[in-house]
């Protein structure tokens, strides 16, 4: 965020965002912070339409969506930016569409691309909060990797069948993905998965994305919160730093 | 000494409850306790715990204190009175 661009609320803004402007803690300044942040949302598949929708909805200045992949049929039961129309094409370009029709004001940068770790500096670039909507571990590894070398807090969520795992990793405040997952979890083919799952992680998530922007609330560091929709139970497990971890570690 | 396991996803059907506390010995390693709770509960128990049988394949994440028993001497950690082991299955997608 530099100042020289800090951007004011507009009177047709002040309307848009009344509802949540009135919240406590939040504010004309805690909106002035949305519309002057960049969020990059990196999978825009189950996770990442709703994230982005919802970030959209809320004021995030510019958001950054990155995917590789055109919507397919078996997409649609969660991947909610594409329509049957849509089949076919680009999902990232599909998604501006929709998010501009939404909300004009946003500016939305759409890439075609697969974060990997000899592009993610330029892909991911810099931005103030990165947001997991992948499917893999391979790539949440190389995004937790970019994000702790860059102080950039990165919001991680997965999804199987009706569960679901959401946390907050800022780098020296808590453990990040490496220290929790030290060797990388099996990959899997086809997850079979409730669409409606991934939109309760992905609206965790815009959660946590606003209340670093703003600086309110606790944010969900150290922590893993495990939601089982099965039994409709939501339950948080303690997470642990390593001093030794090869990634964020004092002591690698 | 007494420990603290809590379970996740199908365990939580398996042993038919989210936590307990569980009566242990000194110096119990995670594969010992691991194997009273699968007399308690049930080969099906023990074959998703371990990744076998029918759950071939399967990795579980097990969070000791909050830190993966990866990290430690994986089954062969030893436990300590008032130590948590939280068993969760894998997430990957999204």
């Amino acid at each position: 965020m530099s100042l020289m661009s800090f951007q004011e609320l507009t009177q047709s803004e002040l309307e848009r965002y009344d509802r949540q402007i009135l919240i406590p803690g939040w504010g004309l300044e805690g909106q002035k912070r949305l519309k002057n942040a960049k969020v990059a949302v990196v999978g825009v598949g189950g996770l990442g339409c709703p994230a982005s929708l919802y970030l959209t909805a809320v004021g995030v200045g510019r958001i950054r969506i990155i995917d590789k992949e055109k919507f397919e049929l078996s997409n649609l039961n969660r991947q909610i930016l594409g329509y049957q129309t849509d089949l076919g094409r680009f999902k990232v370009h599909v998604a501006r569409e929709k998010l501009k029709m939404l909300n004009p004001g946003v500016e939305v940068e759409p890439i075609v691309a697969e974060v990997t770790r000899d592009n993610v500096h330029e892909v991911v670039g810099d931005v103030d909060v990165v947001v997991d909507g992948m499917d893999n571990w391979r790539t949440r590894l190389v995004l937790n990797e970019y994000c702790v070398s860059h102080g950039i807090p990165f919001i991680h969520a997965a999804v199987s069948e009706m569960y679901g795992q959401i946390t907050t990793i800022v780098a020296g405040n808590g453990p990040c993905l490496k220290c929790i997952f030290p060797r990388t979890p099996p990959e899997a083919e086809k997850t079979p998965v409730l669409g409606a799952t991934p939109a309760l992680l992905a609206s965790l998530q815009v959660m946590e994305v606003v209340k670093l922007i703003i600086g309110i609330g606790e944010p969900l560091i150290g922590r893993m919160l495990f939601i089982d929709g099965r039994t409709m139970r939501f339950e948080e497990v303690r997470v642990e730093k390593r001093e030794d971890c090869p990634v964020c570690g004092s002591k690698r | 000494m007494r420990v603290k396991v809590k379970y996740f996803a199908l365990l939580r059907k398996l042993a038919g409850k989210r936590e307990e506390d569980v009566e242990i010995d000194e110096e119990t390693r995670v594969e010992e306790l691991l194997e009273k709770l699968s007399e308690r509960y049930g080969e099906r128990f023990r074959d998703y715990v371990y990744g076998v049988g029918e759950f071939r394949g399967l990795t579980l994440m097990f969070l000791l204190n909050g830190r993966n028993i990866e990290l430690m001497d994986g089954f062969k950690t030893r436990l300590r009175d008032g130590d948590t082991l939280s068993i969760l299955p894998p997430v990957v997608g999204g």
